[in-house]
Formats: C-alpha cells, sequence, structure tokens
C-alpha cells in the first residue's frame, strides 16, 4: 500500500470512528470533562458549606482534584474541598461484602470531625455495581439530631462530570430544599458550572452585577460566602436563568415542576456590550423591569466599555486585522467568543468545534447562535467533536492565525502558527481567579489578556 | 533491646514470578503492609520484626489515593508509548495535562526539540459496558490507539468498574496484540486491590518485566538504571545525569522521561539505583533474579552524606572506586561550603530564638516531612546534616521492605514519630497542630493542613520546574533544598496569614485529639497513649531516644505558646477508650481555646500571656 493510500484510509477510519457517538467509540482521548462523581464532588464543594463524601475507590477524589478541580485555572475550592473531602476508601472485600457498613461508618464519623451544614454522599462506580443500599443507609441519617444529608447516585460509567451538576440539583431538589414564598425580582442563575466553566466564578458575579444593576436580585449559589443560604433560596426565585443551551434546562424543569417557578434560557455567555444588552434586555422584559432603568444601565456601562475598547482596538487593527480565528470550546463560551469577535471586533471565524457533547435538540440552537447574525461574509465551520486526537484532524484543515481554545491545545497550536489562548477546561496554563469575560467589559479583559502575549512589542 | 530485634530477619522476600498475569499486592507479599500507623519509629521496626502490626479499618477516610491514579501520574511521562486506561471517563481524567507535561522546558536544558505529547486514552466505560462487559471495547481500543498514534507501547491499566465486570485482560490483550505493532503491556491496576497504593507501581513492573525487557540486549558496563524520578524535577535529572556522566556512566532514567526504549534496555544495565527504594523494589528484584542486574536499596541521594553513599555503591558496581572517591573531592569543595552556609544561616535563626528566649540554649529547630516512606530515610538524614531535629515523619504507607533502613536511621538520627496515612489530610492536620514542628515539610495536595502548620515548605517540586533552586537531589539539590528550608524560616507571613483565616474544616476537638481517634480497635492495635507520643508538651518516654548530646529534645516550645495552656485535663479523652466512634462529642465544646489563634502564632509579643510577652519584648531590645 503506497503511503497516500495508508493516509487515505486512515482518514475514512477517522471519519467512521468520529461518526459515532462517544459512547460508541472504542477509545476517547482526554475529552475535557471527566466522570458524573467528579462533577457532583466540585459543583458540591461550590457551594460554601456543603461537605460531600465520597462512597468510592480512594483515587477517584484525587483524579478529579488533578484532572478536574486543579486544571479548571485554580487549586481547591471551599475548605471541604480537593483532598480533604471524605471517602469510604473501598477495598476489596467491600466489593465482596458490601460497603454499606463502611459508609455507615463514614458518615457518623464525618458528622463529629468535620464543619458542614449540608453532607453530600456522592456514589462511584464500585457501590452502583456491587449494588450498596446508599439512599437506605443515607435515609437513617435524615434525623434531627444529625446535620442535613442527602444522596447522589453518581457512578462514572453512569454520567460525564456535565451530568454531575444536574444530579447534584436533583438531589437538593428532591431531598432537601423547602418550597419559599415567592420574592418579587429574585433569579437563580443556572447552566454554569463551578470548575467544568474556567470562568465560573467571575461570570456568576459579573451576571449579578449587571442583573443587580437593573434592580433585580440574583440569588448566589456558588462561590459566595452565604453558606447554604443561596441554595435554599433556591425556590423563593420569580425566574431561573439558564445561560446555556442544554446544561441546566432539566433542573430548570424540575424546578418549575416541584416550585412553579418559569425559567428562561439563554445559550451563551454574553460577552462585550452588544450581548450583555440583550441579554438584560431579554431578562428585563420577562420580569417586567422598567424599560428606562434598563436603557440607563445599559447606556452607562456600554460607555464605560467604549471607552477601554478605544484604547485596546489599536491592537486589533496593528496586530490583528481582520485575521482569522478558530475556537475549541464548551458551547457556552465558543457562542460568546464567536460572537463577540465577529460583531465587535471585526474578526472571522474560521471554525467552530464545540467539545461539550451537547444534546442533538441543542446542537440546532448552539449552531443557530454560531452562524446567524453575525456581522461580516464569514460564517464558521461548526463541529462537535470532544476527543483530542479527532479535534486535531479538524483543525488540520482550517488556517488562522489565533486559537481559542483549551490548554491542550497550547503547544499544539506551534503546528498551526497560531496565537493560542486559553478559554476553556483543561486550562493549565493560567490561573483563574473572578477573571471573566462576561458583561459589557469582559471582551476588553479578552482582549487585555491576548494582546499581553502577542501585540507587543512595537 | 534493638540489638536483639536486628537479629530477627525479616523473610518474607518472595521470589517475582513472571509466568503469573500480575503482582501479589504487596499486603500478600510482605508480613507488613499497612497504611495506618501512629508511634515511634523504632516501635514500628519492633513491630514489624515481631510480626505484630495488624492493619486496621478506620471509620473516618478521606480522598485518598489508589494503584491507578498514582501510577497513571509516572506512566503517563513515557515517550513513544500509549496510556490506556480501561476504565469509565474519571479515572482518567488525571492526566488533562498530557499534551503539555515537559513542553515548556527549554531545549537549551536538554528537552529533546522533537518531544512529543504524551497520550492518555480511556474506554470511556459506560452503562451498557458494565452490563454488558468492556471486553470488545478493549480489544477494539488497542487497535485503535495502535493506529492513531503508532507508539512502541501501549500501557493498558485497569480500573475498579472494569475489575468488578471482570473483564479479561489478559484474554483481550493477547486478543489484539496479533493485529497491533505497539507491545502492549497489561497492568492490573483495580483501585481496590490494596491499601498500599505501591502495590500499582508493582502491578507496572510486573508487566515491564515481564513484557518489555529484553534478554537479547548486551551488557553495558557504563549503564546505570535509575527508578522514579516522578516527584522529583527536570533539575534532578540534570543533576544526576551530571554526577554519573563526571565518572564516565550513562543514566537510563525509567520510568519518569524514559522512552519504551530505555525499558527494554533495563536488563543491559550494570546496576539499578534508586531514587525511593520501594516505589522500585519489585523493579529491581526483577531484574536482578531474571535479567541479572545486581542493585542496591539504600542509600538514596538526598543530602551531601547520602549523595556520597549513593554514588560510592554505584562506583563498586561498575568499577569506578577510584574515579568516584576524586569526583565526591571535587564536588565537595564546590559544594560543602554552601552547604556549610545554609546550616549557618539555620543556627542563626535558632540562636535569635534563644535570644528571645522562645528557644532553650540546646533546643534544636524541629521539623516533619511529609513524605513517601522510601524518602524518610533521605529527608530525616539531610535535615540531620542541616541541624535540624526531625519531630515526626509522615508516610504514604509503610511495609517491611523499609523496616531495616528504618532501623539504621533511628540509629543514626535518633528516634523520632511516624504517622502512617494515605493522604489522610485530618491525620496531618492533628499532627502539626499537636507536635508544633518549627518546620513542616509538605504536599500540597493535602489539603487543610497548611492550617496548623507554622512554617511550611514543600516537599514537591512540579516536574517540569527547571530552575537551579529547584533541585532536591544530589549536592545541587543539597543545597537548592537546604535553600529552600532557610528561606522559609525567613518569612512566613504567608503561612500565618493563612493560617488567620476562620475556615478550619475540622471541629475544634480534633485539633487535640487522639490521632488515632478513628481507627476501630485502636486500644487493642496501639497500646501506647498516642496523645501523648512525640507531643512536646507531654511525651515523658524517653526510652527510645538516642544521645545527641541534645538535651531539649522534649522542650516546651515556647515559639508556639499564645497563651494557651496545655494539660488541665484537655487530654483527658477518657470517653474514646472501649469503642472508635460513635460517641458524643459534645465536651470539645468546652476546650477554652480558639484553634486558630493557638497553634498558627509565631509573634509573641502578641501574646495574651503578660509572661511571654515581656519575655519577647525583652529578647527584641537585648537583639537591638
Amino acid at each position: 500500500m503506497s503511503a497516500t493510500e495508508a493516509a487515505k484510509l486512515n482518514q475514512l477510519e477517522d471519519e467512521r470512528i468520529a461518526a459515532l457517538d462517544p459512547k460508541e467509540r472504542p477509545l476517547q482521548e482526554t475529552p475535557r470533562h471527566t466522570c458524573a462523581l467528579g462533577g457532583v464532588m466540585a459543583t458540591a464543594s461550590a457551594v460554601r458549606g456543603v461537605v460531600p463524601i465520597l462512597h468510592s475507590g480512594g483515587g477517584c477524589g484525587w483524579a478529579n482534584f488533578f484532572g478536574f478541580i486543579g486544571a479548571s485555572g485554580g487549586g481547591q475550592i471551599g475548605d471541604g474541598g480537593a483532598m480533604t473531602t471524605p471517602c469510604t476508601t473501598l477495598l476489596e472485600k467491600h466489593v465482596v461484602f458490601g460497603g454499606e457498613e463502611r459508609l455507615r461508618d463514614q458518615i457518623e464519623s464525618t458528622f463529629q470531625l468535620m464543619k458542614g451544614d449540608l453532607f453530600v454522599t456522592v456514589s462511584g462506580c464500585i457501590p452502583a455495581l456491587i449494588g450498596d443500599d446508599v439512599e437506605g443507609i443515607v435515609s437513617e441519617f435524615k434525623k434531627p439530631e444529625y446535620p442535613p444529608i442527602i444522596s447522589v447516585k453518581s457512578s462514572g460509567f453512569n454520567g460525564t462530570s456535565y451530568d454531575g451538576y444536574e444530579m447534584f440539583f436533583d438531589a437538593v431538589i428532591d431531598q432537601h430544599l423547602e418550597p419559599r414564598p415567592v420574592r418579587r425580582g429574585l433569579v437563580n442563575i443556572l447552566g454554569i458550572q463551578p470548575c467544568q466553566h474556567i470562568f465560573w466564578k467571575g461570570d456568576l458575579q459579573e451576571i449579578k452585577y449587571n442583573l443587580d444593576g437593573i434592580g433585580l436580585e440574583t440569588n448566589r449559589i456558588f462561590g459566595g460566602t452565604s453558606e447554604i443560604e443561596g441554595l435554599e433560596n433556591i425556590p423563593a426565585a420569580e425566574l431561573n436563568i439558564v445561560i446555556n443551551s442544554w446544561q441546566g434546562l432539566a433542573t430548570a424543569k424540575k424546578l418549575e415542576e416541584k416550585f412553579g417557578t418559569p425559567y428562561i434560557v439563554f445559550p451563551g455567555t454574553p460577552i462585550g456590550p452588544k450581548e450583555t444588552a440583550g441579554f438584560l434586555r431579554r431578562v428585563a422584559e420577562r420580569l417586567h423591569v422598567k424599560e428606562e432603568v434598563v436603557d440607563r444601565w445599559i447606556e452607562t456601562r456600554s460607555k464605560l466599555a467604549h471607552d477601554d475598547f478605544n484604547l485596546v482596538a489599536t491592537f486589533l487593527y496593528m496586530g490583528f486585522c481582520n485575521v482569522h480565528f478558530a475556537v475549541v470550546a464548551d458551547s457556552n463560551i465558543a457562542i460568546g467568543l464567536v460572537r463577540y469577535f465577529t460583531n465587535e471586533c471585526g474578526l472571522l471565524p474560521a471554525t467552530v468545534i464545540v467539545t461539550d457533547n451537547p444534546p442533538e435538540e441543542a446542537r440546532e440552537i448552539i449552531r443557530d447562535r454560531l452562524t446567524n447574525e453575525l456581522e461580516g461574509l464569514i460564517v464558521p465551520d461548526v463541529h462537535f467533536e470532544n476527543d483530542t486526537y479527532l479535534i486535531h484532524r479538524i483543525l488540520e484543515k482550517y488556517s488562522f492565525m489565533l486559537l481559542f481554545a483549551s490548554s491542550m491545545e497550547k503547544y499544539a497550536s506551534r503546528k498551526y502558527m497560531a496565537g493560542h489562548h486559553t478559554v476553556t477546561f483543561p486550562a493549565f496554563d493560567r490561573i483563574i481567579l473572578r477573571r471573566t469575560y462576561a458583561g459589557f467589559g469582559g471582551g476588553n479583559v479578552l482582549l487585555e489578556d491576548l494582546f499581553s502575549k502577542f501585540a507587543r512589542p512595537f | 533491646m534493638h540489638d536483639v530485634l536486628s537479629e530477627l530477619p525479616i523473610t518474607d522476600e518472595s521470589p517475582i514470578d513472571l509466568t503469573k498475569s500480575t503482582c501479589p499486592t504487596r499486603e500478600q507479599r510482605l508480613s507488613v503492609a499497612i497504611n495506618a500507623y501512629y508511634g515511634k519509629v523504632s516501635d514500628l521496626v519492633k513491630g514489624t520484626r515481631e510480626k505484630t502490626l495488624v492493619q486496621p479499618d478506620r471509620c473516618f477516610e478521606q480522598s485518598g489515593n489508589c494503584l491507578l491514579a498514582l501510577n497513571a501520574q509516572r506512566l503517563i511521562s513515557i515517550r513513544d508509548s500509549v496510556l490506556l486506561f480501561h476504565s469509565p471517563i474519571g479515572c482518567a481524567a488525571g492526566q488533562h495535562s498530557s499534551h503539555e507535561l515537559f513542553q515548556h522546558i527549554p531545549v537549551e536544558q536538554g528537552r529533546p526539540a522533537d518531544l512529543d505529547f504524551f497520550h492518555a486514552v480511556s474506554t470511556n466505560l459506560t452503562e451498557s459496558d458494565v452490563v454488558f462487559g468492556g471486553y470488545d471495547k478493549l480489544v477494539a481500543a488497542l487497535k485503535e490507539a495502535d493506529r492513531r498514534y503508532s507508539p512502541r507501547a501501549i500501557f493498558v491499566v485497569t480500573s475498579c468498574a472494569s475489575g468488578i465486570i471482570g473483564d479479561d485482560l489478559e484474554g483481550a490483550v493477547n486478543e489484539a496484540q496479533p493485529h497491533v505493532r505497539a507491545k502492549i503491556v497489561p497492568c492490573r491496576t483495580e483501585g481496590f486491590r490494596s491499601r498500599v497504593t505501591q502495590t500499582g507501581y508493582d502491578a507496572f513492573w510486573h508487566g515491564v518485566l515481564k513484557y518489555l525487557v529484553r534478554k537479547d540486549v548486551p551488557k553495558q558496563k557504563d549503564l546505570v538504571n535509575v527508578t522514579n524520578m516522578f516527584s522529583y524535577t527536570w533539575m534532578d535529572k540534570i543533576e544526576i545525569s551530571r554526577l554519573l556522566g563526571k565518572l564516565g556512566l550513562r543514566v537510563n532514567f525509567v520510568p519518569e522521561f524514559a522512552k519504551v526504549e530505555d525499558l527494554e534496555n533495563l536488563g543491559a544495565a550494570a546496576v539499578t539505583a534508586p531514587i525511593c527504594p520501594t516505589f522500585a523494589d519489585y523493579l529491581m528484584r526483577g531484574l536482578d533474579e531474571h535479567f541479572g542486574v545486581p542493585y542496591f536499596k539504600e542509600p538514596i541521594p538526598f543530602g551531601v552524606k547520602n549523595t556520597d553513599e549513593w554514588l560510592r555503591t554505584i562506583a563498586t558496581y561498575t568499577g569506578k572506586e577510584k574515579e568516584v572517591e576524586e569526583l565526591i573531592k571535587e564536588e565537595h569543595a564546590n559544594w560543602i561550603p554552601k552547604v556549610d552556609k545554609i546550616r549557618q544561616g539555620l543556627e542563626d535563626i535558632r540562636k535569635g530564638l534563644v535570644e528571645q528566649g522562645l528557644k532553650k540554649e540546646n533546643e534544636r529547630l524541629t521539623a516533619i516531612g511529609a513524605v513517601g516512606q522510601g524518602r524518610v530515610i533521605g529527608h530525616a538524614a539531610f535535615l540531620e546534616e542541616l541541624g535540624l531535629k526531625v519531630a515526626a515523619a509522615c508516610t504514604i504507607d509503610y511495609d517491611s521492605l523499609i523496616a531495616d533502613s528504618f532501623d539504621s536511621l533511628v540509629k543514626e538520627v535518633g528516634d523520632f514519630v511516624i504517622l502512617v496515612s494515605t493522604f489522610q489530610a485530618a491525620d496531618y492536620a492533628n499532627l502539626f497542630s499537636r507536635l508544633k514542628p518549627d518546620l513542616s515539610l509538605q504536599a500540597p495536595f493535602k489539603g487543610g493542613v497548611i492550617k496548623s502548620a507554622k512554617t511550611i515548605a514543600t516537599i514537591h517540586w512540579l516536574r517540569g520546574d527547571h530552575h537551579p533552586s529547584m533541585t532536591q537531589a544530589g549536592y545541587a539539590g543539597a543545597v537548592g533544598y537546604g535553600n529552600m528550608i532557610l528561606r522559609c524560616f525567613q518569612n512566613n507571613a504567608l503561612t500565618k496569614l493563612l493560617a488567620s483565616f476562620d475556615d478550619e474544616p475540622y471541629k475544634e476537638w480534633w485539633y487535640e485529639a487522639d490521632p488515632m481517634h478513628f481507627v476501630k480497635g485502636k486500644d487493642d492495635i496501639f497500646k501506647a497513649d498516642r496523645v501523648k507520643i512525640g507531643d512536646p508538651d507531654h511525651d515523658e518516654d524517653h526510652g527510645h531516644d538516642h544521645d545527641h548530646g541534645d538535651t531539649a529534645d522534649h522542650h516546651h516550645v515556647h515559639v508556639h505558646a499564645t497563651g494557651h495552656s496545655h494539660g488541665g485535663g484537655h487530654h483527658d479523652h477518657g470517653d474514646e477508650h472501649g469503642h472508635s466512634h460513635g460517641h458524643d462529642h459534645g465536651h470539645s465544646d468546652g476546650h477554652a481555646h480558639s484553634h486558630g489563634a493557638h497553634v498558627h502564632r509565631l509573634h509573641p509579643c502578641e501574646d495574651s500571656d503578660p509572661a511571654r510577652r515581656e519575655a519577647c519584648i525583652k529578647g527584641r531590645e537585648a537583639k537591638q
């Protein structure tokens, strides 16, 4: 077989595998998420006062600390997070005889030792495979003399970290939340997941700042100092706002079912004045906020953002005049970036590879947001792929000067001769505290980060 | 007592059987392999010789580690190989950095310019796979990994899920092997297999010995295998290559920094030299038994004295006895003055504390190291070289492989406390809080410990770090690491600030509790009173201590004091006897102190105790 023929065969095989559902593929290379257990662990730890208790093998916490929590631009989240997380550390004897007694001991001792307002058992693969009655054990502890405790079935083979976010909320809604009187103007933000969305803390804070700015009150669930009050206040909201085309939607539907809270969906992180204004108008309209209040807020914030933009825009002409860019990111940040760069910066989107494996029904919305209502003549090719090997097979087909992706693409970007900037999980080459590209000035921050790397000296 | 006991041999060394599909666990292979202990090292060794140590169960555990996770951290960096997790996706998540490892190291510092990315792939077991079995998927994955990356070897590591559903690993490997060019190396690393995570390394080495190491490579007298560099750095690689290079020797680093070919050539070396003797034990034994490559277990090249001995030992296997003495002489001339300067710097700090009335005249600075069992040998001896006293060591696990080395160590540096505990953050918090060492050597992934330590140094540089001050091994490492220890004493503002945050995850009572409180049957297993062992305020047991002319081993360390007086029944956990958990801890609220304030504060002038405040102010005035 000639080299050309071999390459052709290889390409056909790549295409065959790319067409398979990730679950059906023989293997996956670093697909930019972890398992459900990791997702629940990180989500739970991001609420101050919530302590996850892993019912799993001893290494589940470690793998997710290094590869999930540590890979999202930071280290440990919360005092009870990461390596302090209680864990039953199941052994062969538990596999054979069951891990229920071990879990009972662990819950009891955790209550004695650890501070916490709400404890969450997070079960991994082993209890699911051996059939431990985790719910039964946990129900033994749902008594007034104990702190509140809930259980989540989150075996690693049963879902991804994206699913873990909703599994956590499912458990909280079903097992912990009580109805509260609806507070006018109170809103919850759903769809931005701690760690999986690397800018989660800053994004949530910036969105709250803007919603509060137009006279609403945003309930802070993650990353605050309000202990679990924010979590318990979820049913008091007048509206749930899902900032994601698919993630958090099931949670919003469940909240509507159980507490009658309506919801709206806004797919993609709003970056820059245009998108942020659109987002705020959409919410304001739904909640009957006075138009002049919204207008005034948008006007003052946009003015400030444009003032900074004037300074940073210089480099858009000098270094990156209408260049092509590629995005490899989760749908939320991908939509935000493409709309900002295309609609406000005049850049040309070559291709977008969406990495969060959204369900079929969400793909149309994502495709729409990535290709419609865009300035300019160029519409990006949209791909859905999360396998690192196959991602590069796609990228090789395009030419671009900037690559917005995870840090996994940092060194590979040399091959494409493109400037690289980390905007999505995993993010090993940057530290992210409350950094955010969301909101009126978020785009400026993004350009600031980008041009600090590439636009100087001159 | 020791001398009689040390004649009791540890006779549990069984041969390495490569006809088996995997290694035995450390628990099966050795007379002692445990991950829960608190007591004196001397008692630990005694218990090992008498075969009286038992592995207890814990009621409370925290996220620790497993055979798979730890092992994967090492295997990922083998060049031209693929690491295949036969697992759900989460087990592989730890390798999200695979395309970045070592990439940032300048080519000028030895990174091969063509260093390719490391590939971590997973069979991504899902619900239907665990129902219908993952065998076919594994066979397909092996073929696909071979097609995609054309590696020289594929390391397959197994998970809890694949183990429980009973996938036939050997069968899948045998079925796939004829169809792939890469050599497939199966490693049985189900997390639940063993409490001793080092079993995972054994499983990997078993695969390497069985499938990779070649018998047909001619012996190379100048080749030295150096094992397990993970928690050492790129700079250590450079330092060790430099030293052995000066002897005219070449180094075969495995598994970190290695190519598959280097693993194949392990059998050609003149000797296998460990960085950590117990991590590489299985390999070293296997190479000796099956490929005729001798090995030694200690010392390890940490600190000046141990580096001397490490080099001398290698020299005896490579016929470099004469050259090594010249090398050592030459190196000493360069490095010893620098180490002396560090020792003097630490001595000045100690004297400063004495002048301030914070330490007694002959009282040494104390340190606790949280390290692997193998590294205790190196660390303890090196701290001693620097003039520090080892108050305690925390190891991830303990087995009889290291017992003789611990025995010698006790004779060399004196007895100290040992806590065996696999990444148990609460155990460390308790230990640091009760023993109040002047210096804590810690790993960053032991959450919460920072809250109860005073002066903190790291034990792990990241493996990609490439500044000379981040060297740990060899002579450059003695200076690099020694300087870091000195720097820690030069400014502890960070530790103080972090400690002042009121956000400890544990309740108050824990910080003075029995460290084995949550161990089942602890009073039958541990006869001694754990709260008193090692506690500078309480330890009255001088029996095991060796004479160092240091009369202040069991000092009252005023530098830690804060106006909270120990005693007064604080350690009277009378309720702890008889049953190990389930009792009420309401009594803990009665402790009249705030932990956050009493353990960490270093600045005694702020002390609420007038006498101490005055002593401090006087000391400061005298200094001026």
